[in-house]
């Protein structure tokens, strides 16, 4: 059988191998590049030539002539020398392009384009085209900067910028793509997305706030150089900004609505979710098996029994409105059951309203009653007068008193009586002020304390500005509080220290007043002597020490004691009081008028919605340096939520994308390689059909064409040889497939997604099988020619070439043949 | 003939031959001397054409050995092989001329393979084809001559060669019954020149009784009688002999 592979056909067949691998390879690779040509020509003649525009629009064409005149305002505006084409009109849409000069390929104006095509009638946005151009997509936003910072430093990147939801990189005109690809490929591998998601029936109260507090706990550990919680990062940052506001709001929220405490009785075990029931009316109390009804209390709980009581949330009603602490739960048929519990209801809410509405009371009155210092001045002058009187009084001060000083004292306490009655009036006035003081300052501080607890929202914005007026507000009562204290104080010293002078001269007057006539008549009676009258002087509390006090009394220290008061007075009228107390109106105004049920309501949807958004499937997400330690990293976070069940999954952080025309031209390559492969294939299959099946069909005649060369041997090695000549053809066809396949594929560039170098020289042996299997069936040999040829004593090479191949489709291997015939 | 003395041209000895299962030559020993003229007879597959044609090997032979002017063609290379058949002229059943070619193509083609000019081999073929009577036809191919021309054809082809033994597989078999004369007539031309020994396969008996120095009969891969025409058909000794003795006297 060896003799075959000495027949110079062999040579033939090589040379044939050779060459019909090149020409298929040619042809192959030419029918690719003929595809890729058209493809090519097509997308320039779509998106214009390499860098040629930078910007793609698709504009309505009811409103292109509108659009138009606006694009060319704006490039005479902002970007003068930029170049407009319009493009075709497919579904409605104008494809409108513009092509930017080169000075305009910066950062700054890359930027701005959206601010500068923000109006355009009948365009909504449009799509980057600037190549050379890389995108990275899926990058959450929040590290964008970073990423941004770091894609600056590759070089050959000109420069990058958010774009979208994505990182828009432009290149440098000669930018190798492949090398900066693999430079992007390097920064995103240094970086993972870790995916923490809880087991379904894991609560995660705020997952935005659980995704900081878990970011900063795993910050340098485990090997984690470099984190950032992206939960819910993949949405916009005003959506992450609504949902840090509407977790503010919940807790807003929760604080201000009516807080219940349920006190379950004993023996009764209560549910997180059972709804407990509460009479409104005094008159009408809730009986077990009456349908609840609208104007009940209805208070859902929300909390597991913690020492004796639960936490609940008031879902129907006002805790305001709550005439019987007893609950009773509601059962089947929304229908009221057993009293199994008692309320405890605190509504900061409701206090808050009391506190605000007394302190505005209270202030206007401290407001009104800014002429405390005259008043005290009046009493002063008052004082003064009588002192004068008395002065006059000849040793008053001295010695006891007797008829004529007490006759004297008389009449002028007579005379000095409407001074003496405003003095009083006066003190009661100031003494009211003060108690009024007190009052305001008391209800000031309970203002203070409810702008101190967190219950105004840290989030300006939402209920107008409340947060921060409740803010400033509180630091502006603290002052007043502290100046309307001081304030008190003074009025308390100066009342203090006229109270007692007061009292005296009034109880003086009283004393006097008419008892001069009854002192003359018990005068006469007893003869005159003066120890009836030092009897009498002591029975109305006149006597020598309060006489010497009057004489005495330091007008003058008390008018200086008045200064501090007057000016201090002075200073509050010009403290901000006034506009406390309207901005104690404006808070008052702008508190929201909810019911706690409509508060309890709003909270059970803020939670839907967290609960769906935040934590969609309930997650978190991290953004953290590769090459973490996976093991301590996931200890940390199971221990974190105390549960084994959370799934950690770690991502690459996003992924690149080449431009529009660079991802066309790698589908159209794709494209192109298939054409090939699949003309590689069709040539594969006419080679077999046309130049290779004679001679599959001849390896079917190998006893003729390769007899042994001692018969005999057939019965010494029998089997081994029958093995081998029965192999050979097939081992031959299998061969010739694979390599002439996987050679020609290769050598055209040819390509099929998904399959190798390997799959095809696999494919090539499988098909040289098959046609082998099949090949007598569309190839039928002469036998009789072949037989002739043999007859007359031809070799194979002979009877291949001058009968078979002659004989049979006419190919590339008769093609050569031609030249090697006798008779041609 | 006397063929005690000489050394046969080409000699058979335990030639077997198997189609799977099937016995087709049981061990057939034979002698050719060169000159003499055998023809081998028998009924349809009793082996007549595997015999012919383990002798140049254009089927195998399983088992014996053949010696072809000394050599044993069992036991040679392709290249030994290919010189030998050259010197073995052979006649098919079904002309196996080349359709491609025209007559003197065919008949001039293994000249021209071997060699030898255009010219010198034209000129030899002509020769042969006059021989045969088909002189006139030289531009003709197969597709245009009758079975008993194309035959004729085949016999020049195998002549020009002048070969020292001639095999022929029944060669009128395919013949139209008014074409064979034709056929025989040049065939018992040869044999009466003594040109080449020849080893004919046919049912021709008539052809048999006057042109064979030997008739060999044939059965089951079996040689069941072998003599002188005379003695077959005189005096079988087979059945076989009987029936051609029958069909010889009707």
């Amino acid at each position: 059988m060896l003799s075959i592979f000495r027949e110079k056909f062999i040579k033939d067949l090589i040379i044939w191998v050779l060459l019909s691998i090149f020409l298929s390879s040619i042809l192959a690779a030419g029918a690719g590049l003929l595809a890729d040509r058209y493809f090519t020509q097509t997308i320039a003649g779509l998106m214009g030539d390499v860098g040629e525009y930078d910007l793609f629009f698709q504009v309505r064409n009811d409103l292109k002539g509108v659009a138009l005149s606006r694009f060319k305002q704006i490039i005479q505006e902002k970007l003068p020398g930029a170049v407009l084409k319009t493009g075709i009109s497919i579904a409605g849409k104008t494809t409108v392009f513009i092509g930017l000069p080169t000075k305009y390929r910066t950062k700054r104006v890359f930027t701005n384009l959206n601010y500068y095509f923000r109006d355009v009638p009948g365009s909504s946005s449009f799509s980057l085209m600037t190549e050379p151009r890389l995108t990275i997509s899926g990058i959450p936003r929040s590290v964008m900067d970073l990423f941004i910072r770091e894609v600056e430093k590759i070089p050959d990147v000109s420069f990058a910028f958010q774009d979208g939801s994505s990182i828009a990189i432009i290149l440098d005109q000669r930018a190798e793509i492949k090398k900066v690809k693999k430079e992007l490929e390097g920064i995103l591998a240094s970086y993972r997305l870790l995916e923490v998601r809880f087991p379904s029936e894991y609560n995660v109260e705020n997952a935005i706030e659980a995704g900081k507090i878990l970011s900063s706990l795993l910050a340098g550990k485990g090997g984690v150089t470099f984190i950032r919680d992206v939960t819910s990062g993949e949405s916009s940052d005003e959506r992450q900004a609504l949902l840090m506001t509407m977790a503010e709001m919940k807790k807003f929220l929760l604080s201000y609505a009516g807080q219940v405490f349920i006190i379950p009785i004993s023996g009764i075990v209560l549910n997180p979710g059972d709804v407990l029931a509460l009479g409104s009316n005094e008159a009408q109390p809730l009986k077990k098996g009456e349908p609840v009804k609208t104007e009940d209390v209805l208070v859902k709980i929300t909390s597991a029994e913690q020492e004796g009581r639960m936490e609940g949330l008031i879902v129907q009603g006002d805790s305001s409105l709550i005439s019987d602490p007893s609950a009773r739960l509601v059962v089947e048929d929304n229908k009221t059951g057993d009293i199994v519990a008692s309320i405890i209801t605190d509504s900061p809410k409701e206090r808050l309203v009391k506190v605000l509405d007394e302190s505005i009371k209270l202030l206007e009155q401290v407001n009104s009653i800014q002429d405390l210092p005259s008043q005290a001045g009046q009493v002063l002058a008052a004082a003064e007068t009588i002192q004068a009187a008395l002065q006059s009084i000849n040793g008053l001060g001295t010695g006891t008193p007797d008829l004529q000083k007490i006759r004297r004292l008389s009449t002028l306490l007579e005379g000095t009586g409407t001074e003496l009655q405003n003095m009083a009036d006066n003190l009661a006035r100031l003494r009211w002020a003060e108690n009024q003081l007190d009052k305001a300052i008391d209800g000031l501080e309970g203002v203070q304390t409810f702008t101190q607890m967190g219950l105004a929202l840290k989030n300006s914005g939402y209920y107008g500005d409340l947060g921060e007026r409740i803010t400033s507000l509180g630091q502006g009562i603290t002052g007043l509080i502290e100046d309307l204290r001081s304030k008190a104080k003074s009025l308390d010293d100066f009342i203090n220290r006229f109270n007692p002078l007061v009292e005296v001269l009034l109880r003086w007057k009283q004393g006097t007043a008419n008892l001069a006539e009854q002192l003359n008549k018990v005068y006469r009676t007893s003869g005159g002597e003066d120890g009836s009258l030092e009897g009498i002087a002591e029975l109305i509390g006149m006597n020598a020490e309060s006489l010497k006090e009057l004489e005495e009394l330091d007008l003058s220290g008390l008018r200086q004691g008045l200064t501090p008061l007057e000016s201090g007075f002075g200073a509050l009228e010009g403290t901000n009081l006034t506009m406390i107390i309207d901005e104690l109106k404006v808070v008052q105004s702008s508190l929201p008028k909810l019911q706690d049920e409509e508060i309890g309501k709003t909270i059970t949807l803020l939670d839907n919605y967290l609960g769906g958004e935040v934590a969609s499937g309930e997650k978190l997400q991290l953004f953290l340096n590769a090459g973490y330690s996976k093991k301590e990293v996931t200890k940390l976070i199971k221990s974190f939520f105390d549960s084994d069940e959370v799934r950690i999954q770690s991502l690459p952080p996003g992924t690149i994308q080449t431009d529009v025309r660079n991802e066309l031209s790698r589908l159209l390559q794709e494209v192109r390689g298939v054409i090939a492969a699949l003309t590689v294939i069709i040539l594969g299959i006419m080679a077999f059909l046309f130049d290779q099946a004679p001679v599959l069909a001849m390896l079917h005649h190998l006893d003729l064409i390769a007899p042994l060369e001692d018969a005999s041997l057939k019965q010494r090695k029998g089997i081994g040889i029958k093995i081998c000549r029965k192999v050979f053809p097939w081992l031959y066809s299998a061969a010739i497939g694979a390599i002439w396949l996987w050679a020609t594929i290769k050598l055209s560039g040819a390509q099929i997604p998904y399959l190798s170098d390997f799959h095809f020289f696999l494919a090539g042996g499988f098909l040289g099988i098959i046609f082998y299997q099949v090949v007598e069936k569309f190839h039928q040999l002469n036998m009789d020619e072949v037989m002739a040829g043999y007859a007359m004593g031809f070799s194979f090479t002979t009877v291949m070439r001058e009968i078979l191949i002659p004989a049979g489709r006419p190919g590339l291997m008769q093609l050569l043949n031609r030249r090697k015939m006798v008779i041609k | 003939m006397n063929t005690e003395k000489r050394e046969p041209l080409l000699k058979i000895e335990g030639l077997g031959k198997r189609y799977h299962r099937r016995m087709v030559l049981n061990k057939i020993n034979l002698n050719l001397y060169a000159g003499e003229t055998i023809i081998i007879m028998g009924p349809s597959g009793c082996g007549k054409s595997t015999l012919v044609r383990c002798i140049n090997r254009l089927t195998e032979p399983d088992e014996g050995r053949i010696f072809f002017d000394g050599v044993d063609v069992t036991g040679i290379s392709m290249a030994k092989l290919a010189e030998m058949r050259k010197k073995i002229g052979f006649v098919f059943q079904q002309f196996n001329l080349i359709r491609r070619l025209n007559v003197l193509e065919n008949v001039t083609f293994a000249l021209r393979v071997y060699g030898l000019s255009k010219d010198e081999a034209e000129e030899k073929g002509i020769t042969a084809l006059s021989r045969v009577g088909m002189a006139e036809r030289v531009s003709s191919y197969p597709a245009e001559l009758s079975g008993g021309e194309q035959q004729r054809v085949g016999i020049a082809r195998a002549l020009v060669l002048k070969p020292r033994l001639m095999l022929w597989d029944e060669p009128t078999a395919a013949l139209d019954p008014i074409l064979v004369g034709e056929v025989l007539d040049i065939m018992e031309d040869l044999v009466r020149e003594k040109e080449t020994t020849m080893l004919v396969v046919t049912h021709e008996v008539g052809f048999a009784r006057r042109a064979a120095d030997r008739i060999i009969l044939l059965d089951h891969g079996n040689i069941v009688e072998e003599g002188t025409p005379e003695k077959i058909f005189t005096e079988p000794r087979s059945e076989i002999g009987e029936k051609y003795k029958k069909l010889l006297k009707n």
